[in-house]
């Protein structure tokens, strides 16, 4: 077969590796280095297949194949493409007894004593294909394999037995090609590799045409190549001719998953990864890290510079920041610390991810949070809605004509998809003790088929959620939270029901009502025409039919005009808005979405808890007093915090202020005499009022809260709320 | 050698005194800046800088080097404007590189609520003195080639806008510069090197020093600039501090050839990027949810923020993960800093730094400094004090974090 | 990985019972009906059995429509959520099993031949896309 090394077709055969490959045809991947084919060393790496920095020595080749040695920095290279129709990495979840990392000696000991005794058992080779990249709490391996990439949970345990990597030589020289480590020159040997005579030091490879040779490496001679290697013995230099040298300079452990699962109990190292490194001598001259291009010179400088703990020297030199994480530098920048600084250092952390990923591969298995439809999200589409992600959840933004929403509001009907709002049931003995000790209002007072807005507080007093407490007799209640709060909050209400003790019974009703909102001065007139006569009155609830659907109707008004709240089941909800929308017809009904309603309840001065209320809005800053019964009895969750906070002096006001020709955007900064003087929460044109409206978190200065504000270079006046119908007469007629 | 290699910090090293005019228990960036500040801008020199481990190895040396100013309350805006003003002079100052690059920061919109925030945060930004604009798609798209407009099908880029003050310097350079420049007035760092207590006057009112496992060193200034364990200190003095401790975690690949600037962030899929002058892409996300006080990496958070900024920026597909790493994050609760003063006389403190630390460590060590050189909260950092959390007057500051 | 584009999510009416723990020990669904103990306090029965006896005087009971369901053939399913579920798969049948999928809330029922998938209403759609995508979604 033929492969593609830097445009030009190299032969190739089956099985063998990319390294060798190459190294046949008289390329060196890099250009030079001591070769370890263990994956260690950062010498063979190239592209291939688009990939970049991979270990060719553990890539086989296949037909085709497109190797692009590196070349940093000379040429900007294309814009990559974008892979929109790439296939994601599939993830895999094992669950296992145990699980052995290495398919060498020690791990295929492990694997027969973990089959002995009944375990199950997902064992992982490296030389199969089967790389383990990290050990994570659980713990859990990580570990990747031709097709997928795997999550390993096991119960009992998990066996490191990643061996040991040879040690890299460093003296002058060491980055010249022609340089192996015994077990890459008796791999490469095998691959078919002609490395011709080469002289070695230390173990002597098998199958390999070699002399050999003793003593301490002085430096390695050569053009490109190495042609002659020179070492010291009783003080004598000799030089030996030769076409490569192999080293075997000893042993330092792959403990980099061992010492990520160092503290976990299930975690165990074996074999040669549990060995202590061994600690070569002292560098004199030469390469010590490869990637970051450091000499000992390099590391001589370092030091002198007071830089000394092995921390600080890799900061400062990048020496095992690279793509081998440390593999080559690591024993000898130990062995220099030691014999400068009289101690031996500990290696620096390991951290995951100890072989090499594509960013593809690590997102297997990652997905986006899941956005929520109500049950109306078919209707909302055929009807031209612009969704939004709103929270959790998909709303209509508007259905394409925000005016027309609006007018239809004002003038006629609407309706909205309100199903998003949080909505609970609560009983038990404890109900209304419960309800007394996390809202700040008077519960009791609340009488069967009535409701009252409520707002949360948390632990400091401020503005968390808002909602409806809904008495529905016989001690139970309906409550509601904002539409993003729903869940948040039934976590606050689990959690406080059990730390004060409180029996109760508490259902979240949220994913299975649905609610419409039906209104506009026209509404009432429209629902009676549908047959609908036992409407509630002002701030009641009742149980009612409408267009044959069970619904829960409130009556309460966010928009400012006649409103009743339909909360119904899910399942009839596509009916009962379709219904809606042909009754309404004759009124020239039109639905509105979110952004109709931002004006609308502006206009009314009601705030959205979040834009308006900020992180600090507590009930006097946002003008809620009225919502917070400090008389009654209970030590309600923030009272303590608004005890404290009333005693500081007021700060800031959330007032209305109105501009007569001009609309600032949310967010705009409000000055006096070019002082701060606050932000502006909300904003709108008011086409009622015919000018802008706005909500503004405004500072007390000098102790005197201003009355007129400059808005980017616009007057602003403080107007009381709210800006429209200021008797309500319209939302309670 | 390396281009990137340090070559003009020198380091001393001393043998510790027992007397000092001031301590700063933490060797990171905001206590070294302290000493820095304190030794040059007050003459204050008889100082010493206590670290635990090794300067700069704990946030100050994990972060993801991203300097900005785009916050959401005057008060933080004023601080960060100051704090990168300061950056953009340290280099000179010390005559250090620090590799600091402005390259402005940009941040995607993926929906019309997202712009009108954007518009929101631009506006303030700008008036604020922190000039921020508004992109439209198309100049995205030519801002940043590489950015998918789609957003993988789901997440269209329908805009964005560019903070100008974007930037990023290498981390341990900071460190380094500020370490030596204190170093060279002769402020003393002493490595490896615990607190295992603090010296209190009788009655608790007052510090007189710190217990270390290399013997007692007394002053009547005592900063506590630690980062992770801050609770741990305070509570020696018997100050409960509103802090929770959260990793937060960043990975990088290997070198990306192309040029790639500037800062691209995604609030809504929560991961920002940015390049490192070796060419690595540099990626981090939100603090994890659980507090914790261990390094453990977790899988979940590397996952996501990888498909999140594939989706992006498809390139990144192919690109190999280096290493993936951890920090402590300090979590206040209205996600704003706590700086200077304490009820315990002669104990100061900066924390708070959740994910905004690195680009505040010049302006909270110029405040700082100022606030224990001179006794009183200096005027920058009296919104920041830790009163404010009994007194109501609380920097709610979440959304412009980016940390949730 | 398996992919499954022709998962129909409907909506799964039943009775959701809210009670003690000692309470929702001792129901008892009829025969032909599905019972699962969705939390310490929470128990769905379907098709619903509006008037089941419940030993508290508190109980909330009530017809529920809050999630969707679909049946995954056996075979499918145990090729397709080792891929999905961070979490171990009940091996008796029947069996019942909740916990994350895709980020979505999910329960399982384990019958001999299918597998009743379960989950939020409002997240049914992207569940289905989940099912066709394959994984990611």
């Amino acid at each position: 077969m033929k492969i593609i090394v830097d445009g030009t077709p190299i032969e190739a055969e089956a099985g063998e590796s990319v390294l060798a490959a190459m190294l046949k045809a008289n390329v060196h991947p890099t250009g030079g280095g001591c070769l370890c084919c263990g994956g260690d060393c950062p010498h063979c790496l190239a592209t291939v297949d688009g990939v970049s920095y991979m270990r060719t020595c553990q890539v086989h080749v296949h037909p085709g194949q497109v190797v692009q040695r590196h070349h940093y920095g000379q040429v900007e290279p294309p814009m990559p493409q974008g892979n929109a129709g790439s296939l994601d990495v599939p993830t895999r979840h094992v669950f296992c007894d145990a699980v052995i990392i290495g398919g060498g000696e020690s791990g295929q000991a492990a694997l027969a004593t973990a089959q002995a005794a009944g375990q199950t058992v997902m064992a992982l080779d490296a030389n199969q294909g089967q790389e383990a990249i990290g050990i994570y709490a659980g713990p859990m391996v990580v570990a990747k394999t031709a097709t997928e990439m795997l999550q390993i949970h096991a119960k009992q345990d998990v066996i490191v037995a990643t061996g040991a990597a040879e040690i890299q030589p460093v003296a002058p020289g060491n980055m010249l090609a022609g340089i192996y480590t015994t077990r890459a020159a008796e791999q490469l040997a095998q691959q078919g590799v002609q490395l011709g005579k080469v002289a070695v030091l230390g173990p002597v490879p098998k199958n390999v045409w070699h002399f050999p040779i003793t003593g301490r490496i002085v430096r390695f001679e050569g053009e490109g190549a190495v042609s002659a290697v020179v070492v010291e013995q009783d003080g004598v230099e000799t030089t030996h001719a030769c076409d490569g040298v192999v080293v075997g300079l000893g042993f330092h452990p792959r403990n980099a998953l061992a010492r990520q699962g160092h503290d976990m109990a299930q975690v165990r190292t074996v074999g040669d990864a549990a060995l202590a490194s061994d600690i070569p001598p002292c560098p004199v001259s030469g390469v010590v890290c490869p990637c970051s291009g450091i000499t000992v010179d390099d590391l001589q400088y370092t030091w002198d510079s007071g830089f000394r703990e092995l921390e600080l020297v890799k900061r400062s030199t990048l020496a095992g920041t690279g793509t081998c994480q440390g593999s080559c530098c690591i024993p000898h920048m130990r062995s220099f610390l030691a014999d400068r600084g009289k101690e031996l250092q500990a290696p620096f952390t390991a951290r995951p991810v100890t072989k090499q990923l594509t960013v593809e591969e690590i997102a297997a298995g990652a997905h986006f949070h899941p956005q929520a439809e109500t049950a109306l999200h078919g209707e909302h589409i055929a009807l031209g809605a612009q969704m939004e992600r709103s929270g959790s959840w998909w709303r209509p933004w508007n259905y394409g004509n925000y005016e027309a929403e609006y007018w239809a509001v004002r003038e006629a009907v609407s309706i909205m998809d309100v199903s998003t709002l949080g909505k609970m049931l609560l009983s038990g003995p404890d109900a209304l003790e419960f309800l007394q000790m996390i809202y700040p209002t008077n519960v009791k007072t609340i009488k069967p088929g009535r409701s009252r807005y409520v707002l949360m507080l948390n632990d400091r007093g401020y503005v968390f959620d808002d909602g409806l407490i809904a008495n529905e007799g016989n001690g139970v209640y309906a409550l509601t939270f904002t539409s993003g709060g729903s869940s948040n909050s039934e976590m606050f209400l689990r959690d406080r029901a059990e730390t004060f003790g409180m029996d109760i019974r508490l259902v979240n009703r949220t994913w299975g009502l649905s609610a419409i909102n039906v209104t506009g001065p026209l509404a009432k007139a429209m629902l009676q025409k549908m047959g609908v006569s036992d409407l509630p009155n002002w701030l009641e609830h009742k149980h009612i039919d409408v267009a044959g659907i069970a619904c829960h109707a409130y009556r309460l008004s966010f928009t400012g005009e006649w409103s009743v709240e339909l909360h119904h089941a899910a399942q009839d909800s596509v009916a009962l808005w379709r219904a809606l929308l042909a009754a309404g017809e004759e009124f020239g009904i039109r639905p509105h979405g979110l952004e109709t309603l931002r004006t609308l309840r502006l206009e009314k001065g009601h705030i959205i808890v979040g834009p308006d209320t900020g992180f600090d809005g507590t009930a006097r800053r946002i003008h809620h007093n009225w919502a917070v019964n400090m008389k009654k009895p209970y030590d309600f969750v923030g009272k303590a915090a608004i005890i404290r906070t009333n005693k500081t002096e007021l700060d800031k006001e959330l007032v209305g202020m109105t501009i007569p020709d001009y609309t600032p955007i949310e967010g705009d900064i409000a000055f006096v005499d070019g002082q701060y003087a606050g932000v502006v929460t909300s904003s709108a044109w008011s086409p009622v009022l015919k000018k802008a409206v706005m909500l503004v978190m405004l500072q007390y200065i000098d102790g005197v809260l201003p009355t007129e504000v400059t808005l980017s270079g616009h007057t602003a006046t403080r107007v009381d709320l709210p800006f429209y119908d200021k008797e309500s007469a319209r939302a309670r007629a | 050698m390396n281009e990137f290699q340090e070559r003009k910090v020198k380091l001393k090293w001393h043998e510790p005194k027992k007397n000092y005019d001031v301590i700063i228990i933490g060797g990171g960036g905001h206590g070294l800046a302290a000493a820095y500040y304190l030794a040059t801008r007050h003459g204050i020199t008889n100082v010493a800088v206590i670290e635990r481990k090794y300067i700069g190895g704990g946030n100050s040396g994990r972060n993801t080097t991203i300097i900005r100013a785009d916050y959401g309350i005057p008060e933080a805006m004023a601080f960060y404007k100051r704090s990168v003003d300061l950056y953009y002079q340290l280099e000179q100052e010390t005559d250090r590189w620090m590799m600091f690059k402005p390259k402005g920061m940009l941040r995607l919109m993926h929906s019309e609520a997202n712009m009108q925030s954007a518009i929101k945060r631009a506006h303030t930004n700008t008036v604020f003195g922190s000039p921020t604009d508004i992109l439209s798609a198309a100049e995205v798209s030519k801002m940043v080639p590489e950015i998918d407009m789609t957003g993988g099908g789901k997440y269209p880029v329908v805009g964005g806008f560019l903070h100008h003050a974007g930037a990023t310097a290498r981390h341990d350079r900071v460190n380094w510069g500020l370490a030596e420049g204190a170093n060279k007035h002769g402020v003393h760092i002493h490595q490896r090197t615990a607190v295992t207590d603090l010296i209190m006057s009788a009655d608790g009112s007052k510090i007189n020093g710190v217990r270390t496992d290399k013997g007692d060193m007394y002053a009547d200034q005592v900063l506590c600039a630690v980062g992770g364990h801050v609770t741990s200190i305070g509570n020696m003095a018997g100050l409960r501090l509103p802090i929770r401790t959260h990793p937060l975690q960043a990975f990088v690949t290997n070198h990306y050839e192309r040029k790639f600037e500037p800062i691209v962030a995604s609030l809504l899929l929560h991961f920002y990027i940015s390049q490192t002058a070796r060419g690595e892409m540099l990626m981090g996300a939100h603090v994890d949810r659980q507090p914790a006080y261990n390094y453990r990496a977790g899988y979940d958070f590397i996952q996501h923020c990888a498909h999140h900024a594939m989706t992006i920026l498809p390139f990144l597909r192919k690109m190999r993960v280096l290493r993936q790493w951890t920090g402590l994050c300090d979590m206040s609760p209205d996600a704003s800093p706590v700086m200077g003063l304490t009820p315990v006389e002669g104990l100061h403190i900066t924390t708070g730094w959740g994910t905004w630390g690195f680009k505040a460590i010049p302006a909270s060590g110029e405040s700082v400094a100022e606030t224990i050189a001179t006794g009183k909260q200096a005027e920058l950092i009296k919104p920041f004090g830790l009163d404010r959390f009994a007194k109501d007057r609380t920097m709610g500051d979440l959304g412009s974090t980016g940390t949730h | 990985m398996p992919a499954h584009n022709h998962i129909e999510f409907t909506r799964l009416i039943a009775t959701r019972i809210a009670t003690t723990a000692a309470a929702a020990d001792k129901l008892h669904a009829p025969a032909g009906s599905v019972m699962i103990r969705t939390a310490i306090d929470e128990t769905l029965i379907f098709p619903p059995v509006p008037d089941i006896s419940v030993d508290d005087d508190y109980a909330i009971i009530i017809e529920d429509g809050s999630y969707a369901s679909a049946w995954l053939d056996i075979d499918f399913a145990l090729r397709w959520l080792p891929y999905n579920c961070a979490w171990e798969m009940p091996t008796v049948r029947p069996a019942f099993a909740q916990g994350m999928i895709a980020d979505i809330a999910t329960k399982l029922y384990f019958e001999q031949e299918r597998v009743l998938m379960i989950v939020p209403a409002p997240y049914a759609a992207e569940m289905a896309a989940h099912l066709a995508h394959g994984g990611h979604a």
